[in-house]
């Protein structure tokens, strides 16, 4: 696999992998809102539980890509993520009564689901950056650009990631649905961050 | 001199129901307070002998609520008065809860009227119930319990049962989804009383009605509606159909005891009996796309097509 094919599709699935991740922001509050209203506490819990899964995402991505600096490792985390993503739609129901059980229904208790539901599949997703700037660096003197394209085009997918489930995929499809759908599209991504990792060390 | 085609003194009663029918208008009159709450931007307008609550959201207002300081036992908005039929449907009424005080006139309403029943309000914003104290004259009583909580929160969490469950839970011109839906609706049925009934204001002018429709239809036996002057109301119940000579005797005999000022079997004459269910998915948690039905217009016929008058 040439260098630019490599950093092609490092930037195909970081576009991707940005667009699900905001898609399901957006998407769980579909699973909250029946159980702890729509309002701000709903939101700012979402929106927390995000930022703090990027945090998380972003060091441990950093940690691992240093220790091994694979496309291929960075593929089984994303699997990881698409299977966490696929058993929210069968298991968010008695996660949310367990959550309500132990923390009830005010800001702890719709904190601590949005995290059940959010955390384990945003936080591998988030190790995405940090593994595709290592990955792709090839010298300091385009570090700047390489890092910029990678935080560019993984916003660029969490824009229309949150744009096209809100204002297009809500509409017409169910939450669970869409849901499945998003995992299978992560767990693509995964396999190709899987075989992109194979043909490099083909190659090298 | 020639006669007046409208009586002068009806003037201040047909401005305020223009107000209401068309609501994202801001109410003339003097601002009283405007609050930004948790959930809505609140305006109070003193408008004559009206006190009128509104929810504003960028240039446009939706009446929520509107009480007539002079005089306690009406209720200025019409669909408000339907909604008071459902108190002919249970057997007994023992406890009733209404989900949505707004300016809690009709609450306040049946208070006065039966005060020996409980009844508890429940109302997501707390400024909400603030103002509703400060400018609508509702406050607690003995029988009349107000709740700052969500209302879904509430079905679940409170497992008291009542024989009648109101539902209002507008916020400006929307029903948050997770209050129109099945699920919603069976949670409600688990706090019914047996023999209990649930009443559902409904804005009738896009395909959301249908859908609200399909999905009370889908969780209750029997759905009634009351067109209420540009608003319809739902009553929905299980068991056998009540025969209109039941509800009229039981209308009858509350109206004796209580002396309500908008007399029920008088109400009970718009009751239609829902016989052809609109063909549209009921509303569930998994999929409700509320937005998306609200803004598509209904072109099919109104209310008269789907039902058939009570004889």
């Amino acid at each position: 696999m040439s260098p630019s094919a490599f950093r092609l599709g490092m930037y195909a699935n970081g576009f991707v992998l940005g667009f699900v991740l905001m898609g399901f922001e957006m998407l769980s509050s579909r699973y909250l809102n029946p159980f702890f209203g729509s309002g701000i506490f709903t939101w700012a819990a979402i929106i927390s539980v995000t930022l703090f899964s990027l945090m998380v995402g972003y060091f441990i991505g950093g940690r691992m890509v240093d220790k091994r600096p694979s496309a291929g490792l960075l593929g089984i985390l994303v699997l990881v993520a698409a299977v966490a993503m696929a058993a929210i739609p069968p298991l968010v129901e008695p996660i949310v009564f367990a959550t309500m059980d132990i923390a009830g229904d005010g800001p702890s208790g719709v904190t601590l689901a949005a995290f059940v539901i959010l955390f384990v599949p945003l936080t591998l997703i988030a190790c995405f950056s940090p593994f595709a700037v290592r990955l792709l660096l090839v010298s300091t003197e385009a570090s700047g650009r390489q890092t910029g394209m990678v935080y560019g085009i993984s916003t660029c997918g969490n824009i229309l990631g949150t744009l096209v489930t809100s204002f297009y995929l809500v509409p017409i499809m169910g939450t669970r649905a869409i849901t499945i759908v998003f995992a299978l599209i992560t767990a693509a991504s995964a396999l190709s961050l899987i075989s992109m990792g194979r043909r490099m060390r083909a190659r090298q | 001199m020639r006669p007046l085609l409208i009586p002068i003194r009806f003037v201040p009663i047909l401005l305020v129901m223009a107000a209401m029918l068309t609501s994202p208008v801001r109410a003339q009159g003097t601002l009283l307070e405007s609050r930004e709450s948790l959930y809505n931007n609140i305006y109070v307008f003193e408008q004559g002998r009206y006190i009128i609550m509104q929810f504003g959201k960028n240039t446009r207002f939706w009446t929520e609520s509107a009480y007539d300081t002079t005089d306690e036992a009406a209720l200025p908005v019409p669909y408000t008065r339907w909604m008071t039929a459902a108190l002919a449907y249970p057997e007994s009424l023992g406890s009733i809860l209404e989900i949505g005080l707004g300016g809690g006139r009709t609450a306040a309403y049946l208070n006065l009227h039966m005060p020996e029943v409980p009844i508890t309000s429940v109302e997501l914003d707390p400024d909400v119930i603030e103002l509703a104290r400060t400018y609508f004259n509702v406050a607690p009583t003995d029988t009349l319990t107000l709740v700052a909580r969500d209302g879904r929160i509430h079905l679940m969490r409170d497992r008291t049962t009542h024989d009648l469950i109101m539902v209002d839970a507008y916020r400006g011109p929307f029903v948050p989804f997770h209050m129109l839906t099945r699920e919603f609706y069976l949670t409600v049925k688990r706090r019914l009383a047996p023999g209990g009934a649930v009443a559902q204001n409904i804005e009738p002018t896009t395909m959301l009605f249908d859908a609200a429709i399909a999905t009370l239809e889908s969780v209750f036996d029997h759905v009634d509606l009351y067109p209420a002057q540009g608003n319809v109301v739902a009553i929905a119940y299980d068991g056998p159909r009540h025969p209109q000579e039941t509800l009229r005797a039981r209308a009858s005999a509350l109206q004796a005891a209580h002396d309500f000022r908008y007399p029920l079997p008088e109400l009970l004459d718009r009751r239609r009996l829902l016989t052809t269910p609109p063909e549209q998915e009921p509303l569930v948690d998994d999929f409700a796309p509320v937005e998306m039905l609200k803004s598509i217009e209904r072109h099919n016929a109104g209310v008269d097509d789907l039902t058939t008058p009570a004889e």
